[in-house]
């Protein structure tokens, strides 16, 4: 059974981007270059990561089965798939003979832009679901109305995108860029997850992952600020 | 071989108008991806029965499984079809014992095995490590009652009985906490 919702939240995370790349141009690429033809592969191998993970985590038997790895939907792992993607990126920046940072600085904004279009479309997929509101969607078998979250998630990380690419049209440092990126990016799953319905008691995994995530880009960001303050300064 | 305008400008008219077809497209196979699965016309009746014991795993007929919903009128059940050869339904059956723990006393979860070998499923259960009650439809009738049409397939049926909801696939924890949260208003 395919999971057309999958399906669409992917064509959509990855259609606006492209569009968005008109006006915001990527410097570290040859200009011919469209924003296809670099994100699909990290794009790619982050759900392959992602995917093998979430399995690895909740059902390791399904592991060796095509059809069962492509068909069940248990969801991707985000931050190995995030992790993935930067690993293909920089093995691309390294062979292109360009600092990964600044490789990885240039993409953020759309990377952020291309997750945003995939929450924005969480109507077609479950990830919608929010607290009981007086405004907001009625799920399929659900009476009461309910925020849908993931569209104030697309609206957060996609003003998280304009304020990074600002930062770098100001003159940023690259892994400043970066780290605001993985900050914007983290922060918002993490808050968004406190609404989001889960069953049973604590926190979810993605809760959970996110917030150690948002932490230790944060840590990573002051930490740069200071230094690059520091060497300012003397 | 000189270049073509498309080959120098990734954003070309040509390629721009690509991607807004290709995004319209998605949409409108989305929306009708939104079409939720009709519920099927199917009211349990008959003498309140309870809930299998746990540990066992009975064969049930359309009726018995009737007469063991109509005991749990008053909340909220979700009632799971499923299958050992169904790899989906082995990755969410963690998922309802969580759920069935977690709403103990306030909603119930039923597993339904349908079109498969008795002792195979047993196996399958006791290899899950899973306590919820369930049941076997050996005739089949049940999962005609319901029209299952995939594996595995949810149901949520309100406190009065009715079926307020079905999800053809696996469910998602999202959909159902969603689910049977909203059934406990």
């Amino acid at each position: 059974m395919i999971d057309f919702g999958l399906l669409v939240s992917m064509i959509v995370g990855f259609g606006i981007p492209a569009l968005v790349a008109r006006w915001w141009p990527l410097s570290s690429y040859d200009e011919r270059v469209g924003f296809l033809d670099i994100a699909i592969g990290p794009a790619f191998a982050a759900l392959a990561v992602g995917r093998l993970t979430a399995l690895a985590l909740d059902d390791p038997s399904s592991i060796g089965s095509i059809s069962d790895m492509l068909i069940i939907r248990s969801g991707v792992e985000f931050w190995p798939g995030v992790a993935t993607a930067t690993a293909v990126l920089v093995a691309g920046a390294q062979r292109d003979g360009i600092p990964p940072v600044a490789r990885l600085a240039d993409l953020a904004p759309l990377a952020m832009i291309g997750y945003a279009g995939y929450e924005s479309a969480c109507v077609f997929r479950d990830g919608c679901f929010g607290p009981h509101s007086a405004i907001g969607l009625s799920p399929p078998g659900v009476d009461a109305t309910m925020l849908p979250i993931g569209w104030f998630m697309a609206i957060a990380v996609a003003a998280g995108a304009v304020g990074v690419r600002r930062l770098a049209r100001a003159g940023a440092a690259p892994a400043i860029l970066a780290g605001a990126a993985a900050v914007t990016v983290a922060g918002v799953r993490a808050v968004a997850s406190i609404w989001l319905p889960h069953v049973g008691e604590g926190l979810t995994r993605q809760h959970v992952t996110s917030i150690g995530v948002s932490v230790a880009a944060a840590a990573l960001v002051a930490g740069l600020f200071l230094v690059s303050r520091h060497s300012t300064i003397r | 071989m000189p270049e073509t305008d498309s080959a120098r400008r990734p954003f070309a008219p040509r390629n721009l108008v690509l991607t807004v077809v290709v995004i319209v497209g998605a949409l409108w196979v989305g929306f009708g991806a939104l079409r939720q699965p009709a519920l099927p016309d199917f009211e349990a009746a008959g003498e309140p029965a309870p809930l299998p014991a746990e540990g066992l795993f009975p064969s049930v007929s359309r009726s018995e499984f009737e007469q063991i919903l109509v005991g749990q009128r008053g909340q909220p059940v979700v009632v799971n079809v499923w299958a050992s050869w169904c790899a989906p339904c082995r990755t969410e059956m963690p998922l309802l014992q969580e759920a069935a723990d977690t709403y103990a006393g306030r909603a119930v979860v039923l597993g339904i095995a349908s079109n498969d070998d008795p002792q195979v499923a047993q196996q399958f259960l006791t290899d899950l490590g899973l306590t919820y009650p369930n049941v076997f439809d050996l005739s089949g009738e049940i999962r005609v009652a319901l029209g299952l049409t995939v594996y595995p397939t949810t149901y949520v049926f309100g406190p009065d009985g009715a079926v307020r909801a079905r999800v053809n696939g696996g469910i998602s924890e999202q959909r159902l906490a969603g689910l049977i949260e909203d059934a406990l208003q």
